[in-house]
């Protein structure tokens, strides 16, 4: 069988890399590298690389940069109109109705990606500057410029937006030029329109009032654009929900108090996929979430959650209750300072979303089965964490307790915030967690923190006969011999 | 000078050969010498020993099977693994960690072509830093430790990764590539 680094090393690593030398490996002084390296930010230029060989790519680099050379030599050749002339030139009328046209185009692009958006499929939306044809668009840009949702999409509400976004798609001009901005945050910032080249230029902005000829950037917006207050609000909104979960995440594994598991025990079926509008469901995430909302941010709309067993949430998607698009905080640890736009990978989210649970494979949920292991969780007087150990030879028994329990059928205890029994106060807590391979889910058992319930199983309470998979490690199981976490 | 005239050149003067190729590919090599090797003098001394390896191998050298590219960074990179086991700095993949569970077909030029765009494929349009991750790992056999401090990242979100990059790769090659 062969290994991964065995497949690799057949495959010179610019190539691996579309075209791109790694970080580290350029501008040191023995590297004279004939591949270019190119900034990260400049995201069109690496989608261009992207499938082509270093040295195709140092080819289209080459050929690109002759044809700005050409378009600079061209416009210093035709400096006599200036483009205000050119703007002036043309009669109001057709001004007005390339205006409109720029507008109904914005429209579509705007409709088209909310509708990616809705479904979870952004990282199929290019951001950047783009200029094609009306009649036939480039790949990307035929992307924001198709005309119905077509079965691109599987979801109602991506209809819903499209079709109230885009407008009456007859009236949308079918020809022309167009050069239009994507920014960052996946907003269509910049469109303008032109019947064909010469024609009066349309432009519809959210970024300028300015014109600009065909094809130039506003000077006062580069391809990244502004964000209107309120997509910086609602971008906070998501941001601040990531960082919630981080927060407790950073708790529950360094806390002196570590918190109960709930954030990452969702309810089967809907593991990632938490409803803040159904507080009696969520009771206890909600009330645990709450304690870690230095933002003050409303609980509301629904959040998508894609992360790793036990690691950090790997990105939060938010979609506010009252409607409009899902706002997408991609995992930026700051570290590293990577854009949104170069992470999105939210197609786990999607099928997360579509009630698949987990969209790990058999092998996967086996891979993490293996390294969760058995842990059980050891929690000293006061609820302080002890330690965690991956001890075996007992879960036999907790493998049986759990499969009991579950044919038991038993109604949960009603959360009730009031009724918490405070970490300092609990004298011994208990737990295990694995991953049910069958069901692919996740697994935590614990010894209850509320009054009036005595196990916790899989996010809810319950009060129950038979608590002896909790009395397991009395039972001389070793404790760690320090008091960090393994 | 394409790559056959090259190889057709190392095979009637060495020097001149030498020369070309070297122009062409120098770089290509040094840049995989310097994910792998830390200090310069390592790295041109793993970077010759390509160009000697690549000479001394140029009657063997079928470019039906692979670019002579692909040939000058398979033992690049090879010659700069084995000064790091000399200098007793390797750290090799631990055995199941690079294991896909699948078998993947080699044993022939068409399915070693058609395995290898897809692999090309899959890796090349992995977002950053998931793409340099994976090359970090699985290229340059970079320990976690060390990928994670160059790119400011947790080790246990490069953990992740690695596990997200071997799940993408394997499933496209389970939709696309020819398995035994």
């Amino acid at each position: 069988m062969r290994k991964i680094n065995d497949m690799l090393k057949l495959i010179p690593p610019d190539e691996l890399n579309g075209g791109i030398t790694m970080k580290g490996t350029n501008g040191t002084d023995d590297n004279k590298s004939n591949i270019s390296c190119s900034n990260k930010k400049n995201t069109n230029e690496i989608r261009l690389r992207r499938g082509t060989s270093g040295i195709v790519a140092a080819a289209l680099v080459l050929a690109i940069g002759g044809g700005a050379l050409a378009i600079a030599l061209n416009r210093k050749d035709s400096a006599k109109t200036s483009p205000a002339s050119s703007v002036s030139a043309v009669s109001d009328d057709a001004l007005a109705e390339a205006d409109s046209n720029a507008r109904k185009v914005y429209n579509l692009i705007n409709a088209n990606i909310s509708a990616y958006i809705v479904s979870g499929k952004l990282k199929e939306v290019a951001t950047g500057s783009f200029k094609t044809d009306l009649a036939s668009p480039d790949s990307d840009s035929a992307k924001v410029l198709t005309r119905s949702t077509q079965d691109r999409f599987n979801d109602p509400d991506a209809e819903k937006y499209f079709t109230e976004i885009a407008g009456s798609i007859a009236d949308i001009p079918e020809t022309g030029e167009i050069f239009y901005v994507v920014n960052e945050r996946f907003k269509p910032v910049f469109v303008q329109y032109r019947a064909y080249e010469g024609a009066a230029v349309g432009q519809f902005s959210s970024v300028t009032d300015g014109r600009t000829e065909f094809g130039k950037l506003p000077e006062t917006a580069d391809s990244t654009g502004e964000n209107t207050a309120a997509d910086v609000k609602t971008a906070e909104h998501a941001k601040a929900f990531y960082d919630i979960f981080n927060r407790m995440q950073d708790d529950y594994l360094n806390g002196e108090y570590p918190i109960n598991q709930n954030w990452a025990m969702l309810p089967p079926g809907e593991l990632v996929v938490l409803d803040l509008d159904k507080r009696d469901r969520y009771a206890d995430l909600i009330w645990r979430m709450e304690g870690y909302n230095a933002e003050n941010v409303e609980f509301t709309g629904k959040l998508f959650i894609e992360y790793a067993l036990g690691n950090d949430p790997d990105f939060v998607a938010w979609q506010p209750a009252e409607g409009g698009l899902i706002e997408v905080w991609f995992c930026n640890d700051g570290a590293t300072g990577f854009n949104p736009g170069d992470y999105p990978d939210n197609e786990t989210a999607w099928n997360l979303k579509q009630g698949s649970g987990y969209s790990y494979d058999e092998a996967d949920i086996g891979m993490i089965a293996n390294e969760m292991g058995c842990k059980r969780c050891i929690l000293g007087a006061g609820g302080l964490l002890q330690g965690r150990i991956t001890e075996r030879s007992n879960m036999p028994k907790v493998f049986e307790w759990y499969e009991s329990f579950l044919a038991g059928n038993f109604e949960p205890v009603k959360f009730n915030a009031k009724k918490l029994i405070s970490p300092e106060k609990l004298e011994k807590v208990v737990e295990y967690n694995w991953i049910d391979t069958e069901k692919k889910e996740p697994v935590i058992i614990r010894t209850s923190d509320i009054e009036g319930a005595n196990i916790y199983v899989n996010g809810r309470y319950y009060n129950v006969e038979d608590t002896s998979v909790l009395t397991l490690l009395d039972d001389g199981m070793p404790l760690p011999v320090n008091n960090t976490p393994a | 000078m394409n790559e056959k005239e090259m190889l057709d050149l190392l095979g009637v003067d060495a020097d001149k050969g030498l020369k070309c190729i070297m122009s062409a590919y120098s770089g290509l090599a040094y840049s995989i010498a310097a994910g792998i090797l830390a200090d310069s003098e390592d790295r041109h001394e793993a970077v010759n020993d390509t160009f000697y390896k690549i000479w001394k191998a140029r009657e063997d050298i079928d470019l039906s099977r692979a670019s002579l590219k692909g040939y000058i960074a398979m033992v690049a990179r090879s010659c700069s693994l084995n000064k790091l086991k000399t200098l007793k700095q390797y750290e090799p993949l631990p055995e199941n960690e690079a294991d896909l569970g699948i078998d993947v077909d080699f044993s022939s030029e068409d399915s070693a072509r058609a395995n290898e765009e897809i692999i090309r494929e899959c890796v090349s349009s992995m977002p950053q830093p998931d793409r340099e991750v994976f090359i970090s790992r699985y290229y340059y056999e970079k320990p976690i430790a060390q990928i994670a401090q160059e790119l400011g990242l947790k080790e246990r979100r490069v953990e992740y990764i690695l596990q997200k990059g071997k799940r993408r790769l394997r499933k496209a090659l389970l939709k696309g590539g020819i398995l035994l």
